[in-house]
Formats: structure tokens, C-alpha cells, sequence
């Protein structure tokens, strides 16, 4: 199994077995070398033999419809944990021969396909996949490792190959809103200020562009649907002012929790343009707004003591 | 600084569940249906083509144009009649007609079933098969080089229920737009392709074809089919027949070594009846030859010689030359047992029984066509001792009294057999006697009542008749069926045999000459012979006296037969070349070739690995052309070499576009601590210049030609990196 970020495949890793129709088709050529004996025909002989000729050849190109297709890890972006990630890939031909009816999945069972040729015979530089699924811890996630078949051209065999992507994709913690009686109130305007915020954020503000980090539960769908690009619906406070967030601000709570309300804080005070700054044991991020110290303060949480609370 | 937005992924993938669900695209599957049955009509009731219409256009119309449903159970009542309807054309279900005609209409009606992928292959697979069942009937060149054209359909087909990008839009689920997709130009690189697995599956084909062991005889016996074919047939009814249809379909074709026969030779032998129940001549005798007895012991000896040459032996009545003629005949299947020589055989093959009446039968009935070398001597007398004189004298008691009365009368007025003889066909010639193939049908003393009453019949009834009267008066005769004349094919040097040559003519016994031929109906005279008959018995030669056999020049020959001609030898041709490979041939192509030590486990590997081999070539094949890549290959690991001073390396996991991207970014991406970029601006402009040309040549229309893949090679060539100044 190859593991890497783009995975050209060639003949060591795949395999090739006949399927159902194989197994008829082999039924029907020993049918036919009956009929051809019994007759000692050597037109019917010679139709046999074409026909299991077919088949051997269609060995080779049914293995030659994998050989040469390059998958290439995209950019994946990054999501908070329960969320659906849709893991993305990009397929091309290295070979720059098309290749048909090519199909992924996790599994041999749930399988997505596509064509590198379209209908009106144009060959296609580079097609996506992707594969959906539910990611449910902050992080490094790796996708499992990935099977890519196919049947093509006659369905009488089918070769598969097993890849992995190498790179994995950084989740972010579940943002969590924090209830008001487990924030300690230390003597701070800021986290006060924070949390009456968080109150106070009910003014509907119609819609603005999606940017990382809104939560996906605050996506305006059907203005997305409507326009190109996604929005989210946005909401305004009333009071603009600057926040520090700390693992200390909720000192009776669990690790992971704590770093899940602290997400939602954090996404919450970019929300409202806010300046923010974060501090963690041993890490602090100073205070800076804009969507780069998000991911910074995002990525952050994502990966604090990772090996110690996971 | 920049951070990547959301971008909404666009893809075209398909889910596995998605294409379950979308309606199976019929057409080509239809149309790849077809075009296996359409040879099939011509060797089937025409009902069965009407039939296999009908539920097509059932099928297409409710299917692809969604004009209507069909009802459930239509299937099985339109099962029924079709058995039905076998089984009233040919009063049986067994047997290669009915058989055929069963698994003709059954395919015919699978079309009603399509709902899966499933349905679409045991349709398709079994058209495999059915193409087969076509070669049963015919092994015309013209239908095996059609056949290629439904195994095309047949692999279009399974190819394009592959496809996922068919152009077909299933998004609505009420309405399925059924475009058809054939000739678009995906669809003709789809055709390309198959023909190409077409052109590399035929060598292997070949290969097996000559190599693969095989096994010998039928597996299991197949019922003869006796209406199957027109020609000759093994009892003889002169009364019965009301109307005799000439098929002109070749019987079997000759080719002479050395002499051909002229005239009156072309007397082709095939077997005798002996036996008459006053209605009936049936055969009866099968005593084998006692010289072909005597030396079918002799291991050696594969030719055998049934009749010791003598030279200058006979005083034959119809014939006074005495030549040896050595030839090889290539005889279509007859479902029979009986070869053909031309007259009395003097050597046969060694597989044949030879019966001392010197007709000659084969242990297997005769499915496919044969072909043995024989020689002959025309006019040959044979049997001087007669053996089984009864058998050949013996008459039904209380038939045809008139003619029995009337044969002792005449005998008594001839001196010896031969004028007897001679004193009925002059009878024949004098009297008013006609040659018709329509002749009245006769009652229970048919030997009567052609004599003295209609006076009108063809050879059979001559022949039985002549017979009669000499049996009558207990002289040794009997009926020989065979055929007569020849049709030389005037652009090669063989010469063909038609079953309209059928005929049937008698031998009689004298007394000192054994048996001599006597064919009554040659005594006709010429006028009483129906006009048209002259001209569709042309090619009979001199069988009526005075009809004149012209030799005639190709030139003379008008086109149409000129055209006939060649379409005669290039069938010949593909006969002897292709359609005679059997058992031995393979055995002498090993043999000539050095394989004939091997065993037949050890041929059938050696044709493996052949094949496995030829395999690999073709896998080679491709990779060599995808060699043409290569330079492109040496200009990249140029570039990384010029690359590498500033710690850059163009990964081989990483995209071009996704380096390029990285480059200009300047590594900004916040989880990606890649090596730092030192590179001048102007450099990493020239960088990116390059890339972006690589791009373009990349997925370029003309697929990264090797022009284009120079110039890239020049421009990495030509690239000059430098270190930024900070």
C-alpha cells in the first residue's frame, strides 16, 4: 500500500480478480468449447477462442484502466470536531491516456464514481472526489485508507489497489458555548465583557461572506443556495472591545471542555471584529484580531497537550 | 498574507448507490441483440423473426420511449406460445433446428427483462453463444466475417454501462432523457478502443486456434436431422413424390490429379438400395468387402485397395475406356454415413468401411464437411463372382403384375440379359416417355402405372423401374443413388457438384462382366425432356445423348458467372485453408514445427506462456509509449538539480500548481514548515513562468507532444536561479 500525498499507481499494488459476469463469461466459453467439439466446428472453434482471447486481453486493459491514475491529497480544509469533513482528493491520468468508470471509497461497499472523459470526448486534466466523513476529535485526522477499483471497459473483472493519503487534516475542538455558572469570575472586564457579549448577540445583521471558523450551523443556507459562495448570517453586538481568553477562566471544568468553550469564545470575538488574545499553560498568543490570528489561536487549541488529554 | 477561503468543492463523482438507481441505457444493448439473431433468420422459420420483432418493438417502445408498461405476465404467455409454435413447425423439441430455433426465440424474449447491470450481461454474454449457434448452419466466410460485428456490439455495450459520464442527465427522476450517446466523439474513442482489443486479442486467437489441444469426435451423438438438408436422400419412393426442387447448394466439390473424367464419366457413386417393398427401395446389404477386410489388418497400409487393377478387363456397356482417375473430394456434411467416388472407388481412405457393393460408409455420420483422396477407374466391372444373388433378385410378391408379365414376354424375345436390357431402353427412347421433375403421383403398383399409364417421371422412377423388370426375370440389378455430371469452376481446376445433380441410375449383373451401369433415363430422347430441365442440367454433360457438354473459354463466360466462379473458389479456398483444420493437421503442424514430442499438458502451457507473454509485450507496449513522456521526466530532474542549491526540492507528492502556489505564498501556510525560499523575486518569477508552461504543456489538447516537451526541456535548460539579495 502506497502512503504518500500523491499516489501515481502502478502494477505492485493492485490486484485483479474476475467478478460475477467474469465467472459467466468463463462458464460460456467452456459451453462454447463443448458445442465446438461435439460439432468440430472451426468457425464455432475459432468464435471460442476469440471470445477467451477478448477476455485475456481485457486483463491487460482492465489493469491499464488503474495504471497510471495519479491521486493528489487536496486542500483539505479544516473543520471542528462532530463536524463532516469533506475530505478531498484530485485524480488525474499520468498516463494522458482517459480512464473510465474509476471508483473510491473507504470501503469496497460505499464507492464513488466518475469518468476522467467527458461524453463529448474531451479528456479531463484533474476530477475531485470526495469522500464525507464525521470527524469526531481536535487534532491531526488522518483519512483512512483509501480503496480505488474499477471494471472498466467490459465489467468482467475488476482490479482494486489500497492507498493512504500521508498528510493529515487539522480539526479543530467543538466549539461549545459556556454556560454562565461554570465561568470563574476573576476580577477581569475583559472576560466579563466577553461573556456579556456572548449574551447580548442577538441582532440579526443579515448576511456576510463565510469566512473559516464561522460555524457551519450559522450558515445562511438559502442564501447560499441562492448566490454563489457561502454566507453566513451574522449578527452584531453592541459593545466592541477586547477579550482575553484563558484555560483558567474555567477552572472547575474538564480539559476538553474547557478547550471546546474556549473555541466557541475565541470564534465568537472574531465574529464581532474583536481583538482577542489566548492563553494557554505555556502558550500564550497576544492580542491581534483578523482571520490569521483565528487560525492561529484555532490551531492552537486544535493541538494543545494533544498527547497527553487525547 | 493570505489565508485560503471556503471555496465550495464542485465534483462529478457518482455514488455507487446513485448508479444503481439510474435506468439502464438500452439502446446499445438492443441494438448489440439484434445484430447477433440477424444471421440466425436465415437458417430459421420466418415466424421467429416476425416474433423476435414483435417483442423488440414491445420492448423499445415501452422502454426507451416509455409509450406504455407491459403486463407481468406477458413474458410467460409469450414463453409459452413460442414453445408452442417450436414445437408445431418441427414436431419436437430436441435436435439442432428446434433446438436453435427454442434458444433463438428465448434470447429473443430476455430483452423483456432488463431491470440490472445483471440482466445486461446474461444477455450479453450468452449473445457469445448464440453467435455460435449461427455456425451450425452455415460456415460461409461472408456470415464468420460478419460475426465480428455483433462481437463489436456486444463489447460496446458492456462498455458503455460502464461509463458514468454518458451524457445523460438523471438529476430529474421523473424524466429520463435517453439521449443516445453513439458517434459523439467519447463514444468513437470508445470505438477505437475496442477495435484495438479486437486487433491484439486476434493473434492470440490464432495462436490457440492452431495450438490448443483438442478433442476428437462428438462428445455426444446429435440427433440426425433429416429435413435439414435437400441432396440425396437414403430410400427411394418414385410414387410418392409429386414435385422434385433443385437446390443448387454444392453437394461437394472435386479436384482430379493428373486425367479428368469427360462425359459420360461423371457418374458420382454414393449408395446402393437393394431392397424393394413395392413401395419403398431401401438399403439393406452390409456385408464388407472381403479384399477391404483382408487388408484393413495390415497396420501400414493406410490407403486401401478394395479391387485389384486389372488392366483391360471390361466390355462395358456404357463406357469402353478404362482410365484411372486420381482425385480428392471435399464433401459437405450430409448427416449421413455415405462418401462419394466417382464411380466404383478402387482405393479409399482408411477410416471408411467399404461394403462389397462398393458403396462406402463412414462409422460417424457425416456433420461436417470431410475431405479424402480416392482414386477410381470408370468402367471398372466389379463383382465378376456374384455374391448374395437373392438379395438382388428378389421382388414383393403380388405388386405391379402387368410390368412382370410384360418383362418375361420381352425376355423371352431377347437372346441373352444385355439384349433384354437394351430392348427397354430402347422402349425408354422410342416410346412416349417424359422426363419431368413434376411428375403425377402414383398408386400402389407405381412400376405399373409409370409404364404403361403416365409414362412421365424423373430418374427415380426410371431407375426403379428398369430395375423391377430386370428382377423380374431374375436378373441380379440394382438402384445406385449418386449424383451425375459435374461443373468445372473455369477460373481454378476443381469441379463442383450440385445437389441439383442428384440422380439415380441402375446397375445390372451380366453373366462374365459382373456389374455393369445402366442409366434408363439417358434413353430418353431429348425432345420429350422439359425445356427448362436442358438449361437447369446443363452442367450434366452428355446425359441426355444428343446435349452436347461445349467446352467453353472463361471469356465467353458472362460476368454473373465469372462472378459465381470466383465466389465458388474463394469459398474453396477458405475451406481448404481454414475450415479443414482438424485433429491431424494440428498434429503435422507440430510435428513440422518440432512440438509433436510434447505432451498435451505440455503444448497447452507452452501456449500460455505465449500468451503471457504477449501480454507482457502489450503492457510493454504501452509503457513505452508512455516513454514519450521521458523527456519531460529529464527536464523536471534538470530543474530539481538546479533547484537543490537553494534547498528547494519540487516534491514528488506535491503538485506542480501546489508548489507553485506554496512559491508565491512564500510558505505561509501556518501547519506547513517546508524549507525557506531564498530565491530572488525575479527568480521565482522566471520559476513560475516555467511552471505555469509546464502546466499548460501538461494538459495540453495535443497531450504533451514532444515538441512541446523540448521546448520545456530548452527553457529548464536555459533558467538562471538567483539567491535574493536579503
Amino acid at each position: 500500500m502506497q502512503i504518500a500525498d500523491r499516489i501515481v499507481l502502478d502494477q505492485r499494488s493492485t490486484y485483479i480478480l474476475p467478478t460475477k459476469a467474469g465467472f459467466l463469461l468463463i462458464l460460456i466459453i467452456l459451453l462454447m468449447m463443448i458445442a465446438s467439439t461435439n460439432y468440430q466446428n472451426n468457425l464455432a472453434f475459432l468464435l471460442t477462442f476469440l471470445i477467451c482471447s477478448i477476455g485475456i486481453v481485457s486483463i491487460v486493459f482492465t489493469f491499464k484502466n488503474l495504471q497510471g491514475l495519479a491521486f493528489e491529497l487536496g486542500k483539505n480544509q479544516s473543520v471542528f470536531a462532530g463536524e463532516q469533513l469533506n475530505f478531498n482528493f484530485h485524480v488525474s491520468s499520468q498516463s494522458g491516456s482517459p480512464h473510465l468508470g474509476i471508483a473510491v471509497g473507504f470501503d469496497k461497499k460505499s464507492l464513488f464514481y466518475l469518468d476522467l472523459l467527458s461524453s463529448e470526448g474531451k479528456l479531463y486534466n484533474k476530477k475531485t472526489f470526495i469522500l464525507s466523513v464525521k470527524v469526531e476529535k481536535r487534532g491531526w485526522y488522518s483519512a483512512p485508507k483509501i480503496v480505488t477499483t474499477s471494471c472498466f471497459p467490459f465489467g468482467l473483472l475488476k482490479v482494486w489497489s489500497w492507498f493512504k493519503f500521508k498528510s493529515p487534516v487539522l480539526i479543530y475542538p467543538q466549539p461549545i458555548e459556556p454556560e454562565e455558572s461554570v465561568i470563574n469570575r476573576i476580577a477581569n472586564d475583559d472576560g466579563d465583557s466577553n461573556n456579556r457579549t456572548a449574551n447580548e448577540e442577538t441582532e440579526y445583521d443579515g448576511i456576510t461572506a463565510y469566512k473559516i471558523g464561522d460555524p457551519i450551523s450559522r450558515v445562511d443556507w438559502k442564501a447560499t443556495a441562492k448566490e454563489q459562495g457561502m454566507y453566513i448570517k451574522s449578527f452584531t453586538s453592541m459593545t466592541v472591545n477586547e477579550s482575553a481568553f484563558s484555560w483558567d477562566d474555567f477552572s472547575n471544568v474538564e480539559y476538553e471542555l474547557r478547550l471546546s468553550y474556549l473555541c466557541y469564545l475565541v470564534l465568537n470575538a472574531n465574529d464581532q471584529k474583536k481583538m482577542f488574545s489566548l492563553s494557554l499553560p505555556g502558550l500564550f498568543v497576544s492580542k491581534d484580531s483578523g482571520e490569521n490570528h483565528l487560525i492561529k489561536c484555532l490551531a492552537n487549541l486544535a493541538l494543545f497537550k494533544l498527547d497527553e488529554l487525547l | 498574507m493570505s489565508v485560503p477561503s471556503f471555496q465550495a468543492l464542485s465534483t462529478d463523482q457518482v455514488s455507487i448507490e446513485e448508479i444503481n438507481r439510474r435506468p439502464i441505457k438500452i439502446t446499445s444493448v438492443l441494438i448489440a441483440h439484434q445484430l447477433v439473431l440477424i444471421p440466425l433468420y436465415f437458417f430459421l422459420p420466418f415466424w421467429i423473426f416476425v416474433f423476435n420483432s414483435t417483442v423488440l418493438s414491445l420492448v423499445y417502445l415501452s422502454q426507451v420511449k416509455n409509450k406504455f408498461n407491459l403486463i407481468k405476465g406477458l413474458k410467460v404467455i409469450l414463453t409459452l406460445v413460442a414453445v408452442a409454435g417450436v414445437f408445431a413447425s418441427f414436431h419436437r423439441l430436441a435436435g439442432r433446428d428446434a433446438g436453435v430455433s427454442l434458444i433463438a426465440i428465448m434470447y429473443g424474449l430476455k430483452i423483456i427483462e432488463i431491470e440490472s447491470k445483471r440482466d445486461v450481461y446474461i444477455l450479453m454474454l450468452l449473445g457469445f453463444f448464440l453467435l455460435l449457434a449461427t455456425f451450425l448452419f452455415s460456415s460461409s466466410a461472408l456470415i464468420a466475417i460478419y460475426q465480428f460485428i455483433p462481437v463489436l456490439a456486444i463489447l460496446y455495450a458492456l462498455q458503455s454501462i460502464h461509463r458514468i459520464d454518458d451524457g445523460n442527465s438523471y438529476r430529474s427522476t421523473g424524466v429520463v432523457s435517453n439521449r443516445i450517446t453513439f458517434f459523439n466523439s467519447s463514444s468513437r474513442y470508445l470505438f477505437s478502443q475496442l477495435v484495438k482489443y479486437l486487433m491484439l486479442a486476434l493473434p492470440i486467437m490464432i495462436v490457440l486456434f492452431l495450438f490448443f489441444p483438442r478433442l476428437s469426435g462428438p462428445i455426444w451423438k446429435m440427433p440426425g436431422n433429416k429435413n435439414a438438408t435437400s441432396g440425396i436422400s437414403e430410400t427411394m419412393t418414385p410414387g410418392a413424390i409429386s414435385s422434385l426442387h433443385l437446390s443448387d447448394e454444392i453437394a461437394f466439390r472435386a479436384k482430379f490429379y493428373g486425367d479428368e473424367p469427360t462425359g459420360s464419366e461423371f457418374y458420382w457413386r454414393t449408395l446402393v438400395l437393394d431392397t424393394f417393398d413395392g413401395l419403398t427401395w431401401t438399403h439393406v446389404n452390409n456385408v464388407i468387402s472381403d479384399n477391404w477386410a483382408k487388408e484393413r489388418n495390415s497396420p501400414f497400409q493406410k490407403i486401401k485397395t478394395i479391387e485389384k487393377i486389372k488392366s483391360n478387363q471390361s466390355t462395358d456397356l456404357s463406357t469402353d475406356t478404362n482410365r484411372n482417375y486420381r482425385y480428392e473430394i471435399a464433401l459437405e456434411a450430409t448427416q449421413q454415413n455415405w462418401l462419394t467416388f466417382l464411380d466404383k472407388p478402387s482405393r479409399v481412405i482408411s477410416i471408411a468401411k467399404v461394403l462389397n457393393d462398393a458403396s462406402v460408409s463412414t462409422t460417424r455420420k457425416l456433420f461436417a464437411r470431410i475431405k479424402y483422396r480416392a482414386e477410381s477407374q470408370t468402367g471398372l466391372s466389379f463383382n465378376k463372382v456374384l455374391q448374395s444373388r437373392s438379395l438382388y433378385t428378389s421382388l414383393p410378391k403380388g405388386y405391379n403384375p402387368r410390368s412382370m408379365s410384360w418383362a418375361k414376354k420381352e425376355r423371352e424375345k431377347s437372346k441373352t440379359d444385355e439384349q433384354f436390357i437394351q430392348s427397354i431402353l430402347k422402349k425408354i427412347h422410342q416410346e412416349e416417355y417424359f422426363y419431368t421433375l413434376s411428375p403425377p403421383v402414383m398408386d400402389e403398383n407405381t412400376v405399373d402405372s409409370f409404364l404403361f399409364d403416365e409414362q412421365k417421371g424423373f430418374c427415380e422412377h426410371y431407375a426403379g423401374t428398369l430395375v423391377f423388370l430386370a428382377r423380374a426375370v431374375n436378373i441380379p440389378a440394382r438402384v445406385v443413388i449418386g449424383y451425375q455430371g459435374a461443373e468445372k469452376n473455369l477460373l481454378s481446376d476443381y469441379w463442383i457438384v450440385r445437389h441439383s445433380n442428384a440422380h439415380a441410375w441402375t446397375e445390372i449383373w451380366f453373366a462374365g462382366k459382373g456389374w455393369v451401369r445402366v442409366d434408363p433415363t439417358a434413353a430418353i430422347a431429348k425432345h420429350r425432356i422439359e425445356e427448362q430441365l436442358l438449361t437447369d442440367y446443363a452442367q450434366r454433360g452428355n446425359l441426355f445423348e444428343s446435349f452436347e457438354f461445349d467446352s467453353i473459354n472463361v471469356g465467353d463466360i458472362p460476368f454473373s458467372k465469372q462472378f459465381e466462379f470466383w465466389l465458388d473458389q474463394l469459398d474453396s479456398g477458405w475451406n481448404n485453408w481454414f475450415l479443414e483444420y482438424n485433429l491431424i493437421l494440428q498434429k503435422q503442424l507440430m510435428t513440422s514445427l518440432g512440438l509433436d514430442k510434447l505432451s498435451r499438458e505440455q503444448i497447452a502451457l507452452l501456449s500460455l506462456l505465449a500468451i503471457i507473454v504477449f501480454m507482457l509485450f502489450i503492457n510493454m507496449n504501452w509503457r513505452f509509449k508512455k516513454g514519450k513522456t521521458s523527456i519531460l521526466f529529464i527536464a523536471i530532474r534538470l530543474l530539481n538539480k538546479k533547484l537543490s542549491k537553494y534547498n528547494i526540492k519540487i516534491q514528488s507528492n506535491h503538485g506542480f500548481d501546489e508548489f507553485l502556489s506554496h512559491l508565491k505564498l512564500g510558505n505561509t501556510h501556518p501547519i506547513n514548515d517546508s524549507s525557506q525560499v531564498k530565491l530572488s523575486q525575479k527568480s521565482i518569477r522566471r520559476l513560475e513562468t516555467l511552471l505555469q508552461f509546464y502546466l499548460s504543456i501538461r494538459y495540453s489538447q495535443n497531450n504533451c507532444s514532444i515538441e512541446e516537451q523540448k521546448a520545456f526541456y530548452a527553457r529548464v535548460k536555459k533558467l538562471k536561479l538567483s539567491r535574493s539579495a536579503k
